[in-house]
């Protein structure tokens, strides 16, 4: 899963988001690591509608401008269930990295 | 009320109406543009408005790009009419133009191949290697054949492994073939026992794949018919590459003993040095050839309990009375005699 998508979902998972809100809530928790464009952003969130991970949760007056009422998304519990894959998956890597590195500094490979 | 939207707001709904699929405007052109003047209007008061500008503009273009060649490849899908994804189509045209440019004026088959569908469809799918970049180092390449099993809608998507079992029957209920081989290449293993340890690719195959590729002992022999999958004899026939690898070339290098994957096996040959395996262009090179009957132990594939095992190949050569089109004929018989034997098979494709 491509790290956007799944910071997208992970975003969801916390209730429903309106596209920048999306971009601003996964700016903020990953210290601007992943900063989306908004184009990105839609492109996502649109292969994520098709796919059935996300849904639309109509329109809603936003509450920090006065423009058009934004459309908001939310998380299916098939983009949940996705979701908690693509984690046991970053688990499994994790702990087969940590250990490998692990090893490695054991025979003074990596210090 | 919010303001009129700003310049750099009409320019980039603008692009975007220009650069986007239909599609993608219709249902998300209004949601982006929000979007985009809400990242703007955070940027009021700050120095980096140009900065996020430009960036939002280069996101846009990149994503149009990407969506318009996705649409691309949806649309060559659906006119296709097939599985295939439109850039697996265009790579397959490219290998075929430059193999035709390469060799001018060649035009043999050098091998057919031939899809058995076992409880499913019948049909040929193309090796386009062996028919358009070289003729193949077999003898009697042209009546050679590779039988595979392809899996519904006929003619979409064929080049599967098959059934040992029902491979099997085609073997001895057939009319078409002179002999029909069985192979199953494999991932690489571990050989221990040699110089140094290394990863070699395992081809298990019957006794008669090396006849039918024309592959000569340079040391030793090559392996003895079995008739059945029952009496395996752990031999192993290392190709020349791999035995001046591993071995450096030593000439005692028959009746030693090896380890693959921690398996005990006795080096019985090696083939002749520039024998190319089936294949081969496509994958890594086989190091070690084994008797198909060791894919029980080795690669744990039970190839016999069930006729849903699909794990092989099938190699056959034509009679010389016998056209391809007969022979799948012949085999498409078979294939639907052996579906209503055995109607569970089509339940539980591939396990």
């Amino acid at each position: 899963m491509a790290p956007h998508v799944f910071e997208i979902l992970l975003s969801l998972s916390a209730g429903e988001r309106h596209g920048y809100e999306l971009v601003r809530d996964i700016r903020e928790r990953t210290g601007g690591v992943v900063d989306l464009g908004t184009s990105t952003l839609y492109a996502a969130i649109r292969r994520l509608l098709q796919e059935g991970w996300v849904e639309e949760a109509g329109e809603k007056p936003e509450a920090r401008s006065s423009g058009p009422p934004r459309r908001y998304y939310r998380i299916t519990p098939l983009g949940r269930e996705a979701a908690r894959l693509e984690v046991w998956r970053l688990e499994a890597a994790f702990k087969s990295a940590r250990s490998l590195l692990g090893q490695n500094r054991a025979k003074g490979a990596l210090r | 009320m919010r303001e009129p939207p700003r310049f750099s707001v009409r320019l980039f709904a603008w692009i975007a109406r220009r650069l986007l699929p239909e599609d993608f405007r219709r249902q998300l052109e209004a949601p982006l543009v929000d979007a985009f003047e809400d990242r703007m209007d955070e940027t009021k008061g700050r120095a980096d408005g140009a900065a996020v500008f430009l960036r939002e503009l280069s996101s846009l273009i990149a994503t149009a790009a990407r969506e318009r060649w996705r649409e691309f490849g949806d649309a060559g899908r659906r006119a296709s009419g097939e599985k295939f994804m439109l850039a697996s189509v265009l790579s397959d045209l490219r290998i075929g133009a430059r193999g035709l440019q390469r060799r001018q004026g060649f035009g043999i088959v050098g091998i057919t191949a031939l899809a058995l569908g076992i409880g499913l469809n019948t049909a040929l799918f193309g090796l386009a290697d062996s028919v358009f970049l070289r003729p193949l180092p077999y003898p009697e390449a042209d009546r050679l054949t590779v039988i595979s099993m392809e899996l519904a809608p006929a003619g979409t998507d064929g080049g599967f492994s098959a059934s040992y079992l029902d491979l099997r029957d085609l073997g001895e209920e057939n009319r078409s073939f002179d002999a029909l081989a069985l192979f199953l290449d494999w991932q690489s293993v571990n050989l221990a026992g040699s110089e140094s340890p290394e990863r070699v690719a395992v081809n298990f195959a019957t006794a008669n794949y090396f006849a039918l590729l024309g592959f000569e002992p340079f040391l030793g022999r090559l392996f003895r018919e079995e008739s059945r999958l029952e009496t395996p004899h752990p031999v192993a026939v290392l190709s020349h590459a791999a035995w001046q690898r591993s071995f450096g070339g030593a000439a005692d290098v028959v009746g030693q003993r090896v380890l693959l994957n921690g398996w005990p096996f006795e080096v019985v040959g090696v083939l002749s040095p520039g024998t190319s395996d089936l294949g081969e262009r496509f994958r890594e090179k086989t190091g070690v050839y084994l008797p198909l009957s060791w894919a029980r132990s080795l690669a744990q594939l039970d190839l016999e309990s069930r006729r849903s095992a699909r794990y092989v190949y099938g190699l056959a050569r034509l009679r010389p009375s016998v056209s391809l089109a007969e022979a799948r004929r012949d085999a498409g018989e078979i294939s639907a005699r052996l579906e209503k034997s055995y109607p569970d098979t089509k339940k539980s494709p591939l396990n």
